[in-house]
């Protein structure tokens, strides 16, 4: 039997068991009571979602807006009521809605009404909660993706009954720790550690959705010099060190590597061809020539990654990556000059770290940014997306109006300048994308048996890295007067509280500095960590827009993401953070609530 | 019996999303899979686990990190554990993985090879060594892989029943090791 079968068989059982057998909820409208059979009997054979039993879920399932038939979907949608859209439901004819029944669903739209739930739902007295030992076994698995040895001193202790198994998550929790830079070897947990040190850094990577350098043509060379997932090394860094505020990941021009440690050094490039890692019998030896069997050495300079298991974070040093020309393309081999060190970052800490930059610089290499044509918006779309949480638009079209270009003579009237739609995204990302104006990336062949060759070289082995157009030396080019200009950028978005923000700042260090004063970066990572730890996910945009509507359990992690944000902002530590996540009830339930909200 | 087999497919019923929040049942990536069955099945489990486990990060989820493998020439390979099988969208596995039909095969197919193997089935019993009632045994057994909880008497007496006595310890190995509640840490 093949998986195809298995899934055919699984949905077939499914569709029969869905027998709408539902009951009303005692209390219900009488509106709604006479058109939940309608439904029943003429929508859900097709419409399985449809099996709302509640005023309350039809409206916040969008279907219909309450006292306005013509502007809801539900009511839209059927066959007889002559108004605007596509009104062709029931699909069958022979079924269609009678006149009476069309206006009982014309009434029953019009009187409904969204009615907040109560926040004392009789559905909490199914909560179980999990032994000590269950807890520790949980917050261990989560900690470090494995499982404790039977030997483990905490759970001989647990058993005893001489230690709380929260106690003992808070202890593992403490464990993670670097003796300065790195794990301490001699360290007796120096095992687990290394495994919560590896499962937090993938963790952190994984917020980040950009990982591919090699999407341009022969630029796996990257892999070499920049990891991908760079960024999180920040985050990784301050959750290990106490000495380092959660603030300071947007901060600085100082990058961070990692460390590791293997018996041998490796001789194979991390990266192959298209789409394949390194895959250990078919890889390329980090050497060049065309003779494959006869590679030539590769020289250590430039400094190339670290390979082994990661053991530490460390400040790049500087001065070892300078690179003096780079080049637009692997065609166009006219080579620019420039005076560089690719190691440094463009401050804001991991905002302007060079594998952030090039993951997320959304234009063709060697663009040099202008006002309103080209600009780095991908990266502010990142920057909201990865940091924020927060999908685009970030602002309410309402507020667009304000930051309208009105004036016909500016030379620079784009389009979408002129429409709000447009404006609702771009006001936000154009204008964060001027602190990064002075940015490009450009190409060097540096895995070559010289720095920055001139001619064709051996191996198409591209690396790409991000250059400040300040650095570029005798280069003209029209746009260098904006991008090494001083115009001002703006951080403008609604906040968590739906507060319209604007703030003013000239380069990528200011918009470290202006994010760090607000809550929203603190209430995202408090929602990343969250939804690890309880497997209850977030749409925070959703939550934020119903703010006005939640119901219990949304209220409930409103409020729960707001304290964690505002407590985050105020100690700085992310240990604390997921120490105040295993202290909340959810993290104690055997199912983590998910029955509970069920209901 | 009914405690183990019950998560089977309890969560695969769609999650549940209500408006902004939705609750994933979470299970472990297969880097803790890995964990929990190489200290119940031994060394010698390495090479099925190798197989038939950490290839799947598509539906039991773990990243991998490409610059853990190190390889040289001369001196042979270390951290192959952790070789990105499927290439660069591997980077960005799930850190979680969600139940799912895809993987509860798998987990089929790979407990029905740690069961069969007699050198790994082998090495999962040590843990009787010292356990002389046949129930004891049952109860231990169960705890390699829920060390949080205990079967009752009347559980243990159904397994009993139930299960074939020739191939009792593998058919219960296997059944113990598909089930789905250890999976979630
Ligand atoms: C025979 C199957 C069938 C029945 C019965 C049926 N629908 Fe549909 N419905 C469909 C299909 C197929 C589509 C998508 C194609 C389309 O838009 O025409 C659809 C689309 C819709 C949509 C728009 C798409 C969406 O989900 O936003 C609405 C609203 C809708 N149906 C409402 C109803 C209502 C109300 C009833 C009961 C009075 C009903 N349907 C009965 C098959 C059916
Ligand atoms: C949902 C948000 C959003 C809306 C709405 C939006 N844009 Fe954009 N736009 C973006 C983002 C983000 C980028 C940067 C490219 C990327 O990463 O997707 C972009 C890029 C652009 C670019 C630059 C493309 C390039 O080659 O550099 C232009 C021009 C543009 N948008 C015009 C418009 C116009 C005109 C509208 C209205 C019809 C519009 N946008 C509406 C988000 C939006």
């Amino acid at each position: 039997m093949n998986y195809f079968t298995v899934l055919i068989i699984l949905f077939f059982c499914f569709s029969c068991n869905k027998k709408p057998t539902l009951a009303l909820p005692s209390g219900t409208d009488t509106h709604f009571a006479k058109v939940f059979p309608i439904i029943q009997e003429k929508c859900v054979s097709c419409h399985s979602e449809m099996i709302w039993n509640t005023t309350n879920q039809w409206i916040l399932s969008d279907y219909i807006i309450p006292g306005n038939p013509k502007q809801s979907p539900f009511f839209l949608s059927l066959r007889g009521t002559h108004v605007k859209g596509k009104g062709n439901m029931p699909i069958d004819k022979q079924e269609d809605l009678t006149a009476e029944e069309l206006s009982i669903v014309e009434n029953w739209i019009l009187t409904a009404k969204l009615i907040k739930p109560k926040s004392n739902n009789t559905a909490s007295n199914e909560k179980k909660i999990i032994s000590d030992l269950r807890l520790f076994y949980r917050c261990y698995g989560h900690l470090t993706q494995a499982r404790p040895t039977p030997s483990n001193i905490f759970i001989k202790k647990i058993k005893n009954g001489e230690l709380k198994g929260l106690d003992a998550c808070n202890k593992l929790v403490k464990g993670m720790k670097f003796n300065k830079n790195k794990l301490d070897i001699n360290n007796i947990d120096f095992t687990t550690q290394k495994l919560m040190l590896r499962n937090f850094q993938s963790l952190h990577s994984s917020w980040f959705p950009n990982y591919n350098f090699a999407n341009n043509n022969q630029t796996w060379g990257t892999f070499e010099f920049f990891d991908p997932n760079d960024v999180a090394l920040y985050i990784t860094r301050s959750l290990f060190n106490d000495q380092v505020p959660f603030k300071e990941i947007f901060s600085g021009e100082v990058t961070y590597s990692a460390i590791r440690k293997s018996e041998f050094k490796s001789d194979y490039l991390v990266y192959r061809s298209k789409l394949e890692l390194y895959q250990p019998m078919e890889s390329f030896l980090l050497s060049l020539g065309q003779d494959a069997t006869k590679p030539m050495p590769w020289l250590p300079r430039p400094k190339y990654l670290e390979r082994g298991s990661l053991v530490g974070v460390t400040a790049t040093a500087m001065n070892q990556n300078k690179i003096n020309i780079g080049f637009i393309s692997d065609a166009v081999r006219k080579p620019i000059k420039l005076n560089t060190d690719f190691n440094k970052g463009f401050g804001g800490g991991l905002l302007g770290s060079p594998g952030y930059l090039v993951l997320n610089f959304g234009n063709n290499l060697g663009t040099i940014m202008e006002d309103g044509q080209h600009n780095m918006r991908t990266w502010s779309k990142g920057i909201f997306r990865d940091l924020f949480c927060r999908d685009l638009p970030v602002i309410k079209i309402s507020d667009s109006k304000n930051y309208m270009d009105e004036d016909d003579d500016e030379d620079r009237d784009l389009a979408f300048e002129k429409s709000e739609q447009c404006m609702q995204c771009h006001v936000s990302i154009d204008s964060m994308a001027i602190s990064a104006k002075n940015v490009t990336v450009l190409l060097n062949n540096l895995i070559a048996a010289e720095l920055d060759l001139e001619d064709m070289d051996k191996v198409h082995l591209q690396t790409m890295f991000p250059v400040s157009t300040k650095n570029l030396i005798n280069f003209k080019h029209p746009n260098l007067p904006y991008a090494n200009g001083n115009e001002k950028a703006y951080l403008i978005y609604r906040n968590f509280y739906d507060k319209l923000i604007e703030k003013e700042f000239s380069n990528i260090e200011g918009l470290g500095k202006a994010m760090t004063d607000q809550i929203d970066p603190y209430i995202c990572i408090s929602k990343r960590y969250f939804e690890y730890f309880t497997g209850i996910k977030i749409n925070l945009n959703q939550l934020l827009k119903r703010k006005k509507i939640h119901d219990a359990g949304e209220t409930k992690v409103y409020q729960l993401l707001e304290k964690l944000g505002l407590e985050l902002k105020k100690h700085q530590n992310l240990k604390l953070l997921i120490l105040s996540i295993f202290n909340t009830e959810w993290y104690h339930l055997q199912d983590f609530g998910y029955n509970q909200y069920r209901k | 019996m009914i405690k183990i087999i019950i998560m089977i497919f309890i969560f695969s019923s769609s999650a549940i999303s209500a408006n902004s929040l939705m609750f994933q049942p979470r299970m472990g990536n297969k880097y803790y899979v890995n964990s929990v069955l190489e200290n119940i099945y031994g060394p010698e489990s390495k090479i099925i686990l190798q197989k038939a486990l950490l290839p799947y990060s598509d539906f039991f989820g773990g990243p991998c990190d490409p610059y853990e493998v190190v390889l040289s020439k001369k001196k042979g390979s270390s951290g192959t554990l952790y070789k990105c099988f499927n290439g660069m969208p591997d980077l960005r596995s799930h850190m979680i993985s969600q139940p799912s039909t895809l993987r509860t095969m798998q987990m089929k197919n790979l407990c029905q090879k740690l069961s069969q193997d007699q050198k790994t089935l082998k090495f999962s019993l040590k843990v009787l060594n010292n356990v002389k009632e046949f129930k004891d045994k049952i109860q231990s057994y169960y705890h390699s892989f829920y060390p949080w909880d205990n079967l009752s008497n009347s559980e243990i007496e159904n397994i009993i029943k139930t299960l074939n006595k020739k191939y009792f310890w593998k058919t219960y190995s296997e059944l113990l090791c598909q089930s789905e509640r250890w999976q979630i840490p």
